[in-house]
């Protein structure tokens, strides 16, 4: 499952390397499965329960990253709002005002927990808000071997990075392979490299985390229709693999992107930027945009799922660049 | 203690007065241990 396989990048980049500790609320207790077993196997130096305080703990981590540490904080994206001074005014800008003389190897593992009435203080996907923000690398894996492989490398980075976890995807099983069956002997997924998660010649859709799986479905579908797309999972969006969609957008000639944030500067509105203004020619209809409603989350279960990108949506926005 | 700081100071301000104006191909150096090309 994902988040067996980003617990144990955890645990074996805490093995690798005695800087590394890991921090946020309740994660002695696992409350989130992703620390499960840290603290007895590494103990009360190295796995630290913080107070609610996100501005205090992130902050911390920017100072002890400053003087040498490697720390790890566990999130949720709706908690992040109240440290955006330490993530942007700080994390995001030190080492480029200190001209390049600090080093900054924050990673935030940054849950969302969205689509299961949780409301509107509970259920941001506010990758797009760091896009926008120079310094900070954002990395948005979907399939447990990308979350294990993505999560390694964010923790060896020597600059900041938050890695989104989709919290529906928390179960998605996958096949993750064991380091014994791996080259180089650990499973390191380099940034800006997009995963082709299904070949296709009709439409390239491009899925941001738990899109995919929608992505997938709707393939399904629409193979019986007769129309074969092709899916493609971006994995970092800073930075971008944007030669991968444009080979594919070239091959294809039209382009849906996927995104459950909102749709108004999402990731999917970048994306969709890029592909126009660097493959204009190869487009054959409007590229389509399918993201969540420009509102906030409603707890209601009747209004809830009007917001996201689903299954349906997919498809209806794939014909409609077929028309 | 004062005097220490103050000589750091000024030393770090004589030392900005007599520097050129960076290049400007250095626009985006340090922002990144790797670069990245946003371009």
């Amino acid at each position: 499952m994902q988040v067996e396989a980003i617990n144990e990048a955890i645990h074996e980049e805490m093995s690798n390397d005695e800087t590394v500790y890991y921090m946020g609320e309740d994660v002695r207790a696992s409350i989130y499965g992703a620390s499960k077993d840290l603290f007895n196997r590494f103990g009360e130096n190295r796995v630290l329960d913080t107070p609610l305080s996100e501005n205090g703990f992130i902050g911390a981590a920017v100072g002890s990253s400053l003087v040498g540490m490697r720390p790890v904080v566990e999130t949720l994206t709706s908690f992040m709002w109240v440290a955006m001074d330490q993530l942007v005014s700080q994390l995001a800008k030190m080492k480029y005002m200190f001209g390049g003389q600090a080093s900054l190897p924050v990673t935030i593992k940054a849950d969302m927990y969205y689509n299961g009435s949780m409301a509107a203080h509970h259920s941001d996907r506010s990758y797009p808000f760091f896009m926008n923000m120079p310094g900070i690398k954002v990395i948005v894996p979907t399939f447990p071997e990308d979350a294990k492989g993505l999560m390694k490398t964010a923790i060896r980075d020597n600059d900041p990075c938050i890695v989104f976890v989709d919290g529906n995807l928390g179960g998605l099983k996958g096949d993750v392979p064991e380091n014994n069956e791996i080259e180089q002997g650990e499973l390191i997924i380099p940034f800006g490299s997009a995963r082709v998660v299904k070949e296709g010649t009709d439409c390239t859709v491009v899925g941001i985390v738990n899109s995919n799986i929608h992505a997938l479905s709707a393939s399904e579908k629409l193979e019986k229709e007769g129309i074969s797309i092709e899916i493609i999972d971006p994995r970092t969006l800073v930075p971008f693999d944007k030669e991968t969609i444009l080979k594919s957008v070239e091959k294809t000639g039209r382009l849906v992107v996927v995104d459950p944030a909102h749709k108004v500067c999402s990731a999917a509105s970048e994306i969709i930027s890029v592909v126009t203004e660097e493959g204009f020619w190869n487009l054959q209809a409007p590229p389509v945009k399918v993201a969540s409603e420009q509102v906030h989350i409603p707890f209601s279960p009747a209004l809830e799922p009007l917001i996201y990108p689903t299954e349906e949506k997919i498809i209806e926005a794939v014909k409609k660049t077929l028309e | 203690m004062e005097k220490a700081e103050k000589d750091s100071v000024d030393k770090a301000l004589d030392f900005a007065r007599k520097s050129p104006y960076p290049d400007p191909s250095q626009l985006y150096d340090d922002l990144y241990t790797d670069p990245i090309n946003f371009a």
